[in-house]
């Protein structure tokens, strides 16, 4: 454990994180906001923690070891958090635990709120929030596709695969170069969006903050009444486009920007993606137009916006699906926990290890009928092997088993089974709305104190796929030895 | 396939179908019951069937391969839930629809029933009910622990029964052997249950009903509130105590009956087994203490009662849909993980959950070294790859059959979402009681005939453990060609 290195590139993140921040600060100079010496001092202290950890490590080695990847990303993750949350505490918006929970639920692109009254925070506030989902985006694809491609074993798989596995060598000039190709898809979509959404009529401010909100499949809104605020099925229509796509692998948007557009048509993860979304849209439509008064085309409206924004776990909510028929609302919560694409902003378990357990069970129905047959899985071409199939079943069951826990504890908490139940999916799989106490019309500031901490290790957990936390819980991690 | 084979043991199934109706035929005899036209007519039925498929099969060989013996077992179990509707049905006691339910939920081992006047009925239909249970429960022990590890179907029974690779040669002798072991125990645990539920007060044919649905873990009873009927800590005690036993594996039983109760001490499975039932009582007791009005004894009667029941049979001896959240999440968790492998009890098993967990645990250390051999041991020994594959992939097919069951169940009007899903959870673990409208003191009756039919493929897949008829649905299981 090169403890120097992870304290430099901890540094350096403080630092960045700094500068970030002096984007709402200049909003709140622009708008006159009380907030200006909220965000003042939470520069200031970026700036401070970034120079002393900067001081303290030294990047001496352009090697970068499994270990010392997982402890920048477990701890970077937490210290952002923090920071994030100083703007909130410091200008006496939110009190801490509400800070931290905001902050989490925004860098996690969960998009799940503690705040009761949207429209009276100042614009710079907004802006911050918006932000933090936008990087807590960004930071994600970079990590999962670049900087750590073998945790997503079986689920991310970096097109031409050039890297397979944990390397030290060549690690860091490939990862620039991939983040930087990220970065530009990830910048380009967020521009265009903002483009479109004042296009159909927002304000400046509000588009850019939606625009983040939807790249980063987060769901924080400006409003307390999220989209169904503005009520314009236009706006509603081009949402839907963004989150979409916003949900694919952007690592297949680098390739096909690369090699040529057939490589999306290609790629059986998103086209599963898209047939899950367009069959529970129909599913739920019928459902809507069927048992609810709703007539046909308000009922496709309603449900094709739902489905989307649930299942890239962006969140955005349109209308209060909590009234909705328990069918249309079981559909929901399946989405929720299938998630998005692998490499892409969304949550949940991810569609390619759907596809990848799915097409597991026939091999085994094979199996049983010729006991000595290996299982085989292919997927767009890539063969895995039996460890891969071994670790996604083991996922999706860790994945199960903490829903369970943060449901026990919610439920022993005090608050109803259902509503359990629903966060503890909704915010592990970074969704953001629940059923019940926190459903779309609700915020999350409800809850007691105790499901408030559950939750913050719901959204943390699920944004980092599980095991990276839990592996820094073991004292062989923090070693000094090489291996 | 040699449909010659499986027709030749179908028919043998089916005479021993008859054979199982004398008993509740000479009770209807005895008491001069209404039904006796309904059983007689069920065993002529028995008879031509199994008349028609013995001359149709032949048995030509000691061995059995992987599809013969699947193909046994599935089509077996349709034809035995058949069979076993025809007195229901015969007798105008149920619509089909309910004969066929109420018949795949006794021998299944569910225990769910669509009748809702139980002390009505007469003492021969009572007796057939309870048979159904213990005779499905005798089968899949049987299946789970003698036929399937030999023809190298499932990874955790063959590890379980410490066999170690599929050997379809001389098989045939070999399970006989060991069914006939299996058999004797059951009996004997029957037997002695039978005798102690009549020592603590039950008359006759209550004991023997209630011994064959409890080590069944079936949860038939002969009153309409179950177990509450009996209100007595003493028979609740004792009725744990055979639960708890039926949950085990009888596998290991036969090793303890070959080398002594220190097996035990080293099984894995039974401690986790033992300790995750201790675990639920202690939490449910806590819960029930502070938020209902029970005192310490009562909390800790009904927690470890329901829990010990939940787990594998489903007897009730308490509203359970009344209790505190907290302890219904925990009983709805119980009902997913059910009993031991080799036991008649259903669920995901025992065995299963601790793979899984280590493997999640192992995984961590993996995280670390990522070439390093994933290490999970149990009993002691090294647990394979393949096995571990194997239970991961069970899970997923589980819970994707448990939310495909609860999405078709939504159908049904006045069901919330909780229900659905605990509906679904209970059939497909073969446990009995749900929660709300088909909950702890209801009935099945008032659920819509597509639901019925819903919960009847739950339960059928749920006790098979799916694989078994999603096999049969591939054509190329069927063919006839040898040589593979």
């Amino acid at each position: 454990m090169n403890l120097e290195v992870v304290s430099f590139i901890l540094g350096r993140l403080s630092l960045a994180c700094g500068s970030v921040l002096v984007l709402p600060l200049l909003a709140a100079f622009f708008y006159q906001e009380p907030s200006i010496r909220a965000f003042g001092v939470s520069i200031f202290i970026c700036l401070g923690l970034g120079m002393f950890l900067c001081r303290l490590g030294r990047l001496e080695t352009e090697h970068l070891s499994v270990r010392e990847g997982i402890a920048i990303t477990g701890i970077g993750w937490i210290m952002v958090t923090f920071l994030g949350m100083v703007p909130y505490a410091a200008g006496g918006y939110l009190k801490v635990l509400d800070g931290v929970f905001e902050t989490i639920s925004g860098l996690s692109g969960t998009g799940a709120t503690v705040i009761d009254s949207l429209e009276t925070l100042p614009h710079s506030i907004l802006l911050w929030r918006s932000l933090t989902h936008w990087f807590g985006g960004l930071g994600i694809i970079v990590i999962f596709i670049a900087l750590l491609p073998q945790f997503g074993r079986g689920a991310v798989y970096m097109f031409n695969a050039e890297s397979t596995g944990p390397t030290s060598d060549r690690v860091l000039p490939r990862i620039k170069s991939m983040a930087m190709a990220l970065f530009a898809v990830y910048l380009v979509f967020t521009v265009a969006a903002a483009a479109v959404y004042m296009l159909c009529g927002m304000n400046f401010l509000d588009a850019v903050d939606h625009s983040f909100s939807t790249i980063a499949t987060g769901g924080f809104s400006n409003y307390d009444a999220s989209i169904a605020h503005f009520n314009n099925p236009v706006l509603e229509g081009w949402i839907i486009f963004f989150m979409v796509i916003s949900s694919a692998n952007f690592g297949m948007y680098v390739m096909a920007w690369r090699h040529g557009w057939h490589i999306i048509w290609e790629n059986t993860e998103f086209k599963t993606y898209l047939f899950l979304v367009l069959a529970t849209t129909a599913a739920v439509t019928i459902d809507l137009f069927m048992n609810s008064n709703l007539p046909a085309a308000t009922s496709f409206r309603y449900a094709i916006f739902q489905t989307a924004s649930l299942s890239s776990t962006t969140g955005f909510v349109s209308a209060d699906f909590d009234v909705w028929p328990s069918f249309s609302k079981l559909c929901l919560m399946m989405l929720m926990f299938v998630g998005g694409c692998a490499g892409s902003t969304a949550g949940g378990l991810k569609v390619s290890r759907l596809i990848i357990l799915i097409k597991a069970m026939y091999s085994i129905v094979w199996q049983k009928l010729h006991p000595q047959m290996v299982p085989h899985v292919h997927l767009d071409g890539v063969a895995y092997t039996a460890d891969v199939l071994l670790g996604v079943g083991r996922f999706f069951f860790a994945y199960l088993m903490l829903d369970v826990l943060w449901a026990l504890l919610l439920i022993a908490d005090g608050v109803p089974v259902l509503d359990s139940i629903g966060i503890s999916v909704s915010t592990m799989g970074s969704v953001g709305p629940a059923f019940g106490m926190a459903g779309p019309t609700c915020t999350y500031s409800g809850l007691p104190d105790f499901s408030k901490v559950v939750v913050c290790f719901s959204m943390l957990l699920g944004r980092l796929e599980t095991f990276t936390i839990l592996v820094m819980l073991n004292p062989e991690f923090w070693h000094r030895k090489k291996w | 396939m040699d449909l010659r084979l499986v027709a030749h043991f179908l028919g043998k199934i089916a005479f021993a179908c008859g054979i199982a109706f004398l008993l509740p035929f000479g009770l209807a005899m005895f008491y001069a019951e209404t039904s006796r036209a309904a059983f007689l007519l069920a065993i002529l039925a028995c008879l031509l069937f199994g008349v028609l498929l013995w001359r149709l099969g032949q048995q030509m060989t000691d061995s059995l391969r992987a599809r013969e013996g699947i193909a046994i077992t599935g089509i077996g179990w349709l034809l035995v839930t058949f069979l076993g509707m025809l007195p229901y049905v015969f007798g105008g006691y149920l619509g089909v629809l309910d004969g066929v339910f109420e018949s795949i939920s006794g021998f299944t081992g569910t225990g769910a029933t669509v009748m809702d006047a139980l002390e009505e009925l007469p003492q021969s239909i009572l007796m057939w009910r309870s048979l159904t249970h213990w005779l499905g429960g005798l089968g899949i022990i049987v299946i789970f622990i003698a036929v399937l590890p030999q023809i190298g179907y499932s990874a955790v029974y063959m590890y379980n029964a410490e066999i170690s690779g599929p050997a379809p040669e001389r098989v045939l002798p070999r399970l006989k052997e060991m069914a006939w072991v299996l058999f004797l125990m059951y009996v004997l645990f029957t037997s002695v249950a039978a005798v102690v539920y009549w020592f603590c007060g039950l008359d006759l044919l209550s004991a023997v009903n209630h011994a064959f649905s409890t080590i069944a873990t079936g949860g038939f009873s002969t009153y309409d509130a179950n177990a509450i009927h009996f209100n007595n800590p003493l028979i609740e005690g004792w009725m744990t105590f055979f639960m708890v036993l039926a949950g085990g594996n009888f596998g290991l039983y036969y090793r303890v009956y070959q080398r002594g109760f220190a097996v035990l001490g080293k099984n894995t499975e039974f401690k986790a087994y033992i300790g995750i039932l201790l675990t639920a009582t202690l939490l449910v007791m806590l819960n029930l203490l502070y938020n209902m009005e029970y005192n310490m004894t009562q909390s800790l009667r009904y927690a470890s009662f329901q829990v010990a029941s939940i787990a594998t049979t489903g007897f009730v001896s308490a509203d359970f849909d009344r209790w505190p959240s907290f302890s219904k999440a925990v009983l709805l968790l119980l009902m997913f993980t059910g009993g031991c492998a080799g036991s008649t009890a259903g669920g995901i098993k025992i065995s299963r959950i601790v793979l899984l967990i280590k493997m999640a645990g192992a995984n961590l250390r993996q995280q670390l070294h990522p070439h390093a051999m994933m290490d999970v041991h149990m009993n002691g020994m090294h647990i394979g790859e393949e096995t571990l594959h194997r239970a991961a992939q069970f899970f997923f097919v589980y819970m994707m059959f448990v939310a495909f069951w609860a999405l078709l169940l939504m159908n049904e009007g006045e069901l919330s979402m909780f229900d659905a899903i605990g509906l679904s959870v209970t059939t497909m673990g073969s446990v009995g009681p749900g929660f709300g409208v088909a909950g702890a003191t209801c009935t099945y009756s008032g659920l819509s005939n597509f639901t019925k039919v819903v919960l009847c493929l739950a339960m059928l897949l749920g006790r098979l453990e799916m694989f078994t008829f999603l096999v049969m649905l591939r054509p190329s299981f069927w063919r006839r060609s040898k040589g593979w």
